[in-house]
């Protein structure tokens, strides 16, 4: 029997008015799937985050059963460590290649536009 | 799919950002339409200008929520705002069930707003079959489950579910917004629809709450706007437009 989990991968977007370090947003997320699903509900996620650029976004990779409780989490964090702060799942995908081949360049073209604008 | 969050503040109520940057990051979240929920005192041409300017990119409404004392209140400010604005929603904010049974069966409501612990606790089944009868909306916010914590949260997340349970069973249409006052409270669709899981609303029906719902909704504003319109139903054809469908 094939025991092994199906991973999902997340890129967020990262909306904020301060400035968020890796590991302040690996507790806040955390903390906020801690509060609404007990460590019971966080122990099923398998939460890991894979990459993360600065105040811009980030990848992390969860269970496919547990990408709904990732994703209530997410939407709960309003505020890391004092700055206001929104993170936007911008696409979910089986393979991190096939993420960043999607939705990445996504990101980096908006950035480009609002750096030119 | 289309989107819509229909209950969002801006500063030009009690809210903390420009309607305009609220409709930017709304249209990067992937919302088709937004209704401004400032128009209580408010007058609807402050965003005349906006409107035309996004017209384009997202579609906007004007909103007022009433919160009316008694149900005579509520009708005087339903004569007043009835042609004003584009939808009109009532809130409680007491236990006083009288407001709301009035507000379901006055044709000019078109929702019926909760959001705070006290406003969940004062409707049952029985409100919401007949707000299903009488085409009203039923408006969920999310705003509490994201701005209130701990022991706060779960207790509006049980009154939540409980009510939640009841509309679903009921049939009745209901709406999903965040609620937003700043534009770090907006959400994304997917994540309203991911709260609602929260209060055990079936994802397909979190989903026709931001979509097919508030398109029932828009579709009532347009009829209303319509010179045309007679009565709910009932439309006069113009000659040209009779000839253009070949009649």
């Amino acid at each position: 029997m094939d025991t092994k989990e199906r991973q999902r991968y997340l890129l967020i977007k990262i909306i904020t008015d301060g400035d968020i370090g890796e590991q302040q947003l690996i507790r806040a997320i955390w903390r906020n799937i801690s509060s609404l699903y007990g460590e019971y509900g966080t122990s099923r996620t398998g939460l890991w985050l894979i990459e993360y650029e600065r105040n811009k976004y980030g990848i992390l990779r969860t269970n496919t059963e547990a990408l709904t409780m990732v994703r209530t989490s997410l939407a709960v964090i309003r505020q890391i460590e004092g700055n206001n702060c929104l993170l936007v799942i911008e696409g979910v995908s089986g393979t991190i290649q096939a993420l960043k081949k999607k939705h990445l360049t996504k990101i980096n073209l908006k950035m480009q536009e609002e750096i030119q604008s | 799919m289309k989107f819509y969050d229909l209950g969002i503040k801006s500063s030009l109520s009690i809210g903390q950002d420009e309607p305009e940057v609220m409709l930017d990051l709304a249209i990067e979240l992937g919302y088709s339409g937004i209704a401004f929920a400032d128009f209580e005192n408010a007058q609807p041409k402050a965003i005349k200008k906006i409107k035309k300017e996004y017209q384009d990119k997202c579609t906007l409404f004007t909103r007022a929520t009433l919160i009316p004392k008694s149900a005579d209140d509520m009708k005087k400010s339903l004569k007043e705002l009835q042609n004003v604005v584009d939808i009109i929603a009532v809130r409680s904010c007491s236990e006083e069930k009288n407001i709301y049974v009035n507000a379901i069966l006055d044709k000019r409501v078109d929702i019926i707003s909760l959001s705070e612990l006290i406003e969940f606790e004062c409707l049952d089944y029985s409100h919401f079959k007949m707000a299903k009868d009488n085409g009203t909306l039923i408006e969920i916010s999310t705003c509490g489950l994201i701005l209130k914590e701990r022991f706060q949260r779960s207790k509006l997340m049980r009154l939540m579910y409980k009510n939640c349970e009841q509309i679903v069973r009921a049939n009745a249409p209901f709406i999903i917004t965040s609620g937003a006052e700043s534009k770090w409270e907006l959400r994304a669709p997917k994540e309203l629809v991911a709260l609602a899981g929260l209060v055990k609303i079936p994802e397909k029906q979190a989903t026709s709450a931001l979509s097919s719902y508030p398109e029932i909704l828009i579709h009532k504003i347009q009829m209303r706007r319509d010179p045309n319109c007679i009565m709910a139903g009932v439309r006069v054809v113009p000659p040209e437009e009779k000839e253009n469908n070949g009649h």
